[in-house]
Parts: structure tokens; sequence; C-alpha cells
């Protein structure tokens, strides 16, 4: 399962994430390798049950970020043979990605640091859908962006060969 | 467009929350890269909007955009310079004018082609001003270019041969309404053949022949779509037969093509899709051969222009030969119920099955389908003499049936088909359309995509082909199916980014510069 260490006797490996405000995850290797950061790190250092490596995570992935993280990780690591199978897999990527905006794009976020790249593409997704078909206004609004053009840029970009552009 | 929408601004959350501005931008630790993968999930419509939210989005949308289509009047060339500026990485474009307005000309097209190096697909739509030499220089510029399609232009098949030579990865060729072929010198000493081609289509197109050595000296060529092209084809499918033994997918309409054709591409062992659409040559002894070699076929399409010509014998040879058979579709065919027994008995996989203007399909055979076909998934009857009776037959049978389409079928009534749609606990959808009886709809109808199954039907009946003829209907269809596919491509092409993504977060958290990222709760 895991590359790098070997289990003498038989133990599951294990590695603790540490966030920044000090909480601790402990996870499976299984787990731990559905993030290509963690697998690539992992695969040099190693980690063991007895010994487990603790991996200190940037101050951006709170605990209640990497909680999710986790959660996406242990139930992928399982994969689509248990509970239900894909349908049921599918469902729960549906359900993990209903989040408030903040809490959505820290888990982009994190995603996208840890490597988790379907996590990435489900978190990008829901970003997507929310400011599908908004209107610039609405998008500044929803995300609380402050707006840097000069009302001459913002002019000039918008009148730029309307037609150009299919 | 959404600009104008701004009235709509009370739908979102408010950003004022007790009297005190709480404006925090959300986004502001969001890196760039993962911006630009929200905005991959976007159609090019909120791409637009997207980009002018601010500077910043503005910037990333601009070198995250990997897929462009402009209009692409003769006025555009003007606008070149600030376009390439905010989107330099470009890989998929389509260069799209109308015939009525002036397009670019090679000048154009060769500054796109050196703005681009690593376009990897070009499509040009009615763009009337281009020449070989514009064609030429897409060669020269662009040598990664896997995809060319080209709909509508006036160059010739010199162009094509430029790019054919240059960009030695090129997979996919489509041409369609190149109106630059008629010249016979000019396709003299043509490229006869490529490695690297994997599709070919020809459609709407006078002296398409000359393309004939290329397809045959493609060893590598899956998929080979022949749609009105004048000429006698039997030739290319025998010359084929030899040299091009791996082909997957054939599709010939509205073909000069005859049973000896079809014979010759039975070498063709491991054909999985068959489309024989109005090809009136063909005859049950042509699909017989075919289906006698062609073990492996997945998905027939044949529409008999109710020439009857392709009738039981042909059907019962795929029955008894193909038993791997997913997908049929037939059009103006009329099978006998015993024809469709044998069907029903021995391609036990039949998930797809579409009927359409076929006499001899009723309740019966309905009937037979339900209590056979223990696969099948959707079912299409269009014009066939049906009842209500041959609908609540299929209630008892077909357990896994999801889908029903029933259109101009006056026996069978809208009860009946909730009736069965009411019984199968909202697994099943059944759809019943009347005749629409106006002679405009029908026409408008022959070219109407078959949906689920992917083939533009003709039911119009009585018209015959028009070769070379110029902008069939049928482009919105294909349109469609092909937005969808962009839609799929659009996220998987991602991959490449993502990995750079990964790469900075590390090199930033290696350098121990963590991100400082100010919380925003």
């Amino acid at each position: 399962m895991s590359e790098g260490t070997k289990e003498p006797d038989g133990g599951e490996e294990k590695v603790v994430l540490k966030t920044h405000d000090g909480q601790e995850f402990t996870v499976d290797m299984a787990t731990a390798n559905q993030s290509g950061t963690l697998k690539n790190l992992l695969s040099e250092v190693g980690s063991s049950s007895n010994n487990p490596q603790v991996i200190p995570l940037p101050s951006s992935i709170t605990s209640r970020v990497l909680g999710k993280v986790v959660e996406y990780c242990q139930r992928h690591a399982a994969g689509g043979g248990r509970r239900g199978g894909m349908q049921a897999l599918e469902q729960f990527d549906e359900e993990l990605v209903e989040l408030d905006k903040d809490m959505l794009l820290d888990v982009t976020y994190a995603a996208a640091f840890l490597d988790v790249p379907r996590l990435l593409d489900l978190t990008s997704q829901a970003v997507a859908d929310a400011i599908k078909n908004m209107s610039v206004e609405e998008v500044r609004h929803y995300f609380g962006v402050v707006s840097d053009f000069t009302e001459e840029e913002e002019k000039v970009i918008r009148s730029e060969c309307p037609w150009a552009f299919e | 467009m959404g600009q104008s929408a701004s009235s709509r601004l009370t739908d979102s959350p408010p950003a004022v929350v007790g009297g005190i501005s709480a404006v925090t931008d959300y986004t502001a630790d969001l890196p760039d890269d993962c911006l630009a993968l929200v905005f991959q999930s976007l159609g090019s419509g909120d791409r637009k909007r997207c980009s002018l939210v601010c500077r910043r989005w503005l910037a990333v949308e601009g070198w995250s955009r990997l897929r462009l289509s402009l209009d692409a009047r003769a006025a555009l060339l003007d606008v070149f310079p600030a376009i390439f500026a905010r989107f330099d990485a470009v890989s998929r474009l389509t260069l799209r004018c109308s015939r009525r307005t002036d397009s670019i000309g090679d000048e154009g097209l060769a500054l796109v082609a050196a703005h681009c190096p690593n376009l990897a697909s070009l499509k040009l739509r009615a763009c009337g001003a281009l020449t070989d030499a514009g064609m030429a220089a897409v060669a020269r510029y662009c040598s990664g270019l896997r995809k060319l399609s080209v709909d509508s232009c006036a160059f010739g098949a010199k162009g094509v041969d430029a790019v054919l030579r240059g960009c030695p990865l090129l997979e996919e060729l489509s041409i369609k309404r190149l109106r630059g072929l008629h010249d016979p010198s000019a396709t003299a000493d043509l490229i006869a053949g490529a490695a690297s081609l994997r599709s070919v289509c020809l459609k709407d197109l006078y002296n398409a022949q000359c393309f004939a050595p290329l397809i045959a000296g493609c060893p590598n060529l899956k998929t080979l779509k022949l749609i009105r092209c004048s000429g006698d084809w039997d030739p290319l499918l025998k010359n084929m037969a030899a040299r091009v033994p791996g082909v997957v997918e054939i599709h010939l309409e509205r073909l000069q093509v005859t049973d000896s054709g079809l014979a010759a591409l039975s070498v063709c062992v491991d054909l999985e899709v068959l489309r024989l659409v109005k090809t009136p040559e063909c005859t049950d002894a042509g699909i017989a051969a075919v289906a006698d070699r062609c073990a492996l076929l997945r998905k027939v399409h044949i529409d008999g222009w109710r020439a009857n010509r392709i009738g039981d014998e042909g059907l019962q040879a795929l029955a008894r030969r193909c038993a791997d058979l997913q997908e049929l579709v037939l059009i103006g065919v009329n099978p006998t119920s015993r024809t469709l027994e044998l069907m029903a008995s021995n391609c036990r996989s039949l998930e797809h099955l579409a009927l359409c203007g076929s006499d001899t399909f009723g309740d019966s055979e309905v009937a037979c389908i339900a209590s056979k076909c223990a696969a099948l998934k959707k079912l299409c009857i269009k014009g066939c003499p049906i009842s209500d009776q041959g609908i609540e037959a299929l209630a008892a049978g077909c357990p896994k049936l999801v889908k029903v389409k029933v259109k101009r079928c006056p026996g069978v009534t809208q009860e009946c088909a909730d009736r069965l749609a009411g019984s199968r606990n909202g697994k099943l959808a059944v759809k019943v359309e009347a005749d629409e009886g106006s002679a405009a709809v029908q026409q408008a109808e022959g070219t109407v995509v078959f949906g689920e199954f992917g083939i533009a039907e003709d039911t119009g009946g009585g018209e015959r082909p028009r070769l070379a003829s110029v902008d069939r209907a049928g482009g919105a269809g294909t349109l469609s199916s092909k937005s969808r596919r962009t839609a799929r491509k659009k996220r998987t092409g991602f991959f490449a980014t993502r990995r750079n993504l990964v790469a900075s977060a590390l090199r930033r958290w290696s350098n121990g510069s963590s991100y400082s990222r100010h919380s925003h709760r």
C-alpha cells in the first residue's frame, strides 16, 4: 500500500497532519496517499505506526478545512466498493461541496495545496456553478471583490470589439 | 449579455451588515491557479464577465484561456495584437465568419499562426478570403497541430496538403464544403498518406475523390466519415481493405457505394460502428457480407431510404453474427417480425433501438421487443403503425428501460404513455409527440439529430441527394454534440496547469514562506 516503508509487524502505517491552530489528524497511509503532495513527501521520509511522521500544514489550512479534506480522502481511499458503490460515492462528493463560499474557497485552496485532483475538480466546479450567469456586478458583490479598474479602463475592456468573442 | 442584469443584484447576499461595510475579498487568498481552474469550468460568456471583475481576474482569465472562438471578419486583423497580448496560451482556436461578410485573409491567418505556436486544434468556418497560402502559414508555424476542421472555406486541396505535410502529429481532419477543389491540376501530387491521422471526415465536397489516396494511405485510421461526396467510392473501400485494416468506425451517407464496396470493407474485422445512410445501391448482400466478418459490430445505423433493398436478409445476418450489438437504428427499413424476433433473441446486449418509418413495425413487433430485449434502455419509434396496445405491452417487459420516445404514431395516446411511465416508479421517461402536420416542420425535422443516438436522421422521404450542395441543415445538431464534447475536454485539459500549481505550492512550502493569508472569517 505504501511506498518507501516496510512494517515488519504488519501494523498499519499512520501519519499525523498538524494544522497551524494545533489540531492533529492521524490518518492511515491509504488516506494520505490520496494527496499527491503527501504521497510524494512520504515516499521520501516514510512513516510508521509507532513513530508516525508529523506533517505541519500552512496556516491557511485550518482544522475545519483539513477536516473536510481528510473526510474526502478517507472516503475515497475506501473507494466505491464499499457502502453502496460508485453512486453513493458520487452523492458523497456532491454533499461534501455544499459549503459556504468562504469555506468552499478554503477547501479549494487546500485541495490544490495538497494535490487532491478530484476534490479540486469538485470544489472549483462548485465555485463556478455558484457564479454561473451572474453579471459582473453580482460576481464582485458575491466574492466581495472591489474593482480596481478605472472607469476608463473598464469602458475600454467592455467595448473591446464586442463582436470578436463569440 | 449579463452585464445588463445588474437589476438582479438583490439575489446575492448583502455586503453591508449591521450598517458597517463588510467587504472582504473572499478570493484574495485563492492562488491564481485555483481561480484559473474555476474559470475552466465556465463557458465563454461567463468567462468574459469574470474578466471584467478586476485586474487580477482579467489577467488570470487571459493567460488561462486555452480555447478561443473569434468572429473572423476582416476587421479582426486590427485587434489581433490586443487579443493575443491578453490570451497568450490559446491552444484551440475557432475562426468563424459568415458567408456574407469579408473574412480575414492569409495575412491574418499567418499572424494568428505565428502567435499560437502551441495550437493543437484549428477550426475555420466560412472564412472565404483564405487561400492555400494562409494554410501554408499554419503548417509553417503550428507544427504541433492535432486537429484541423474546415467548413465552407474557399481554398483548395493544396492548402490541406500543406498542413498534412507540415503537421506530423495531425490526428483529426474534417473537411466540409470546401469550395476550392474544382481545379484538377491543383489536386495532383497530393500527399498519399499520413501515419498520424486517426480520423477523417469529408462532407459535401465536390471532387472529394482527390483525397482518396490520402485515406487509403493512413495505416492508423480508425474513423472514416464520407457524407454527400460525389463519385464512385467503391475503389477507395477496396483499396482501404488491404491497407487500412484497423478501421473501427465507418459512416457512409448518400454516397455511390455498392455491395462490392461493402464486401471489401468486411476485411476490417475490428469494425464496431457502421452507419449506412441513404446509399441506394447497397442491398442485403452487402450488409450480410459485412455482418459475416465484422462480428464486433456494436452500433449499426441503416437508413434504407424506403428502397426496400435492405431488409430481412441483411438484418438477419446481423442478428446471427453480431451478438454484441448494442445499438440499432433502422430508418425506412421494413423488417418482418421474424427478423426482429431473431434480433431480440440473439443480440442480448441491445440497449438502444430506434425504428423510424417502418411500415412493418406494429404492436405485435413491439410486444416481441418487450418480451425479449432484456437489456434495452432506450427505445425510439417514429412514424410506425403502432397503437396504445404496443405501448402497453412494454410495461410488462424490458426491465432496464429508461426512455421511450414516440413520434408521429397517431395510434398512441398521451394517456397511455403516462400510464406506462407511471408503472415504473419514475424510472422511465415516456415522451409522445404528435404529428406536426405542417410541411415546413416535417422538412426541418428531416435533419433533426436523433438525440441520444447521435445521428442526423432524415425522414424527408422523397428528397433525392444533392451532392456537393452547400449548407444543408444539420449544422445545429452537430454543433450541440460538439459543445458537449468540448465541455468534457475542457475539464480534462487542465491537468498540465494543475501540475504547475502543485509545483509552485511545494516550492513556496519548502521555502518556509507559508502563505501569509489574512483570515477572512
